[in-house]
């Protein structure tokens, strides 16, 4: 019995030299090194996938079929764990998301190597930017319009547009909608969100992140503030727009929601595409 | 009601083993079922050496075989409550040995090749290749072989590892089932002990096994893996064939994966099989057939499910 055990100790002992080879070296942060990292908005109402000419039922009593949800993401801001921030560079970080098209990536190029805690972005363009004038941004002007997302220079970019049909409980006639949101000469309906991120995203010269944001579409009406499309009819009652006043501020406040981070993606090569 | 199986198998196999004090005569009888350490399947399958088919029972100690294992889960794609379900295919063929060594000393080797498919929205896709190689030596603690004996007691304790020979792809690992490969890509450690206890025709076996992963080139980490089942079954023997027929529990449970020394979310998670199989010894030739069904399961915060699980295996005794 005694040989025995010697020679089951001696296998434990072999197998143990085997748990010595492990490679703990962690990638560490170069300074001065930059890589690439990308959003990936998944839209989706209420916690199901955002499929066009689908139909749901919000908790207003509306049931909505979408044809249509474009909208512009800018000012992109990595946040390190101490707080400290990466500031994607400003004439750079306007983007477009169109979902019928699946137009879904930001892809952000020479972003400071580093592990990232935190993002934050506007939804829609903010005034300094849009007061620059035409032609300082003439190029994302013409990708935002070729994407429905504006109006007329005069009246500016729509931040997001959101179409369709619908039917409510007083009408079973499906009536087209409109919300387009943007800002106004009374009120500057540009937001910015700050999301958490579950797992570091990790920007190194061969990893590129991939953060995948969940996009929630039903908010936007059935959010903190509730909007009814049928109290938002025109004046013959065949369709409803949103486009001004008091809703749009609702709907700003609303959009501060619409956007949680599902998970990251680390590593090298693109996830999503 | 996973603990308390747990439990009651942990008790079986300190309890009953050490009332089993003396040796006695070693004669040493053919129809003595010994029972495998096999149950090494990886979160879902991956880099699986045994599926969770644990009981595979061996007419004869040592052997030489090849057995299929076929399981079937379902995955969702996409992180939506709406989103499709596909179906993920595991294939492995698995040679194995166990071959002695020294007296009550064994290895036991399992070589699988693996061949998986799902198809996502983006078009089928397969992975094919060998998978991560085992060696497990093991060692008989105590053994009794008498007749006359009321009860006949076989504990085996032994420690093993398993080697990266299964390729790890970083690019499988995205949005479905993170198990999606032919290996760990990582060396990894286990540690096993099995306990059978037999009267008359009567057995039951039960096996405990805990698999310690480390991390990959990848910085992947797949999580620490704890096995454990309990298995009935009957010996039949007729005139040129012995049947055993064999019915238990088997579960698994996984600890969180790590990538970059962080926890992945929803990794981590258990599921409990209901298993039936017989088994058919004949001449130096066995022939065993096994399948489980889970009887509850939360995996990969419930985006992904298994199935079923289907083994058949041939051995030839040396």
């Amino acid at each position: 019995m005694k040989f025995q055990i010697k020679y089951f100790a001696a296998v434990l002992a072999a197998v143990s030299l085997f748990v010595s080879c492990n490679n703990d070296d962690d990638s560490a942060i170069v300074e001065g090194t930059h890589g690439d990292a990308e959003l990936f908005f998944d839209n989706g109402v209420a916690g199901d996938a955002l499929i066009i000419g689908n139909t749901y039922t919000n908790s207003n009593g509306e049931s909505l079929t979408i044809n249509r949800f474009n909208y512009i993401i800018s000012n992109v801001v990595l946040i390190r764990e101490d707080g400290t921030e990466y500031i994607y560079p400003k004439e750079e970080s306007y983007f477009v998301i169109n979902h019928a098209d699946e137009l879904q990536t930001v892809h952000l190029e020479g972003v400071a190597a580093g592990d990232y805690k935190k993002i934050r972005f506007g939804i829609g363009v903010d005034q300094q930017r849009y007061l620059q004038g035409e032609t300082a941004q003439q190029s994302f002007w013409d990708l935002a319009a070729a994407n429905d997302l504006t109006w007329t220079w005069s009246t500016g970019y729509r931040f997001i547009n959101f179409e369709g049909a619908f039917t409510s409980t007083a009408g079973t006639e499906a009536k087209p909608f409109q919300v387009h949101q943007g800002s106004n000469t009374a009120t500057d309906n540009y937001r910015e969100v700050t999301l958490d991120l579950p797992t570091t995203a990790r920007v190194r010269e061969n990893e590129q992140p991939s953060i995948h944001i969940k996009t929630d579409i039903n908010v936007l009406l059935d959010g903190d503030t509730k909007i009814l499309l049928q109290n938002n009819l025109n004046g013959a009652g065949t369709a409803a727009a949103i486009m001004g006043g008091q809703n749009l501020i609702d709907i700003a406040a609303n959009s501060l929601k619409m956007f949680t981070v599902d998970h990251v993606h680390n590593g090298a090569g693109s996830h999503h595409e | 009601m996973k603990k308390y199986i747990i439990i009651v198998l942990l008790i079986c196999q300190t309890t009953l083993a050490s009332t089993a004090k003396d040796s006695l005569d070693l004669n040493y009888s053919r129809y003595v079922p010994v029972y495998e350490f096999e149950d090494f399947c990886d979160a879902c399958g991956c880099s699986a050496s045994g599926g969770g088919m644990g009981f595979s029972s061996m007419l004869n100690q040592n052997f030489v075989g090849l057995r299929y294992m076929y399981q079937s889960y379902t995955s969702r794609e996409g992180i939506f409550n709406n989103s499709p379900w596909i179906d993920e295919n595991f294939n492995t063929i698995q040679a194995w040995a166990r071959i002695p060594v020294f007296k009550n000393f064994q290895v036991s080797a399992l070589v699988p090749y693996h061949f998986n498919s799902r198809r996502p929205s983006t078009g089928k896709q397969t992975i094919e290749g060998i998978g991560d190689i085992t060696v497990l030596g093991l060692y008989t603690v105590y053994q009794t072989h008498k007749d006359s004996t009321l009860f006949v007691h076989t504990l085996q304790a032994g420690a093993g590892v398993k080697a990266p020979t299964g390729k790890y792809n970083d690019a499988n690992n995205g949005s479905v089932n993170p198990s999606f490969q032919l290996g760990t890509g990582s060396w990894d450690y286990m540690l096993a002990t099995e306990y059978v206890i037999k009267h008359k025709q009567w057995g039951f076996n039960t096996m405990l096994n805990y698999i310690l992963k480390t991390k990959n080139d990848e910085y992947y980490q797949f999580g620490d893996q704890f096995n454990y089942a309990g298995t009935l079954f009957y010996v039949v023997e007729k005139e040129k064939l012995t049947l055993v027929p064999q019915v238990g529990l088997a579960g698994e449970v996984y600890a969180s994966n790590r990538q970059y020394d962080e926890d992945v979310p929803n990794t981590k998670g258990d599921i409990l099989f209901g298993k039936a199989g017989l088994e058919v010894g004949s001449g130096k030739f066995s022939l065993g057939v096994n399948a489980m069904l889970p009887i509850n399961q939360n995996l990969t915060g419930g985006k992904v499910e298994a199935n079923y699980r289907l083994a058949i295996n041939l051995n030839y005794s040396l």
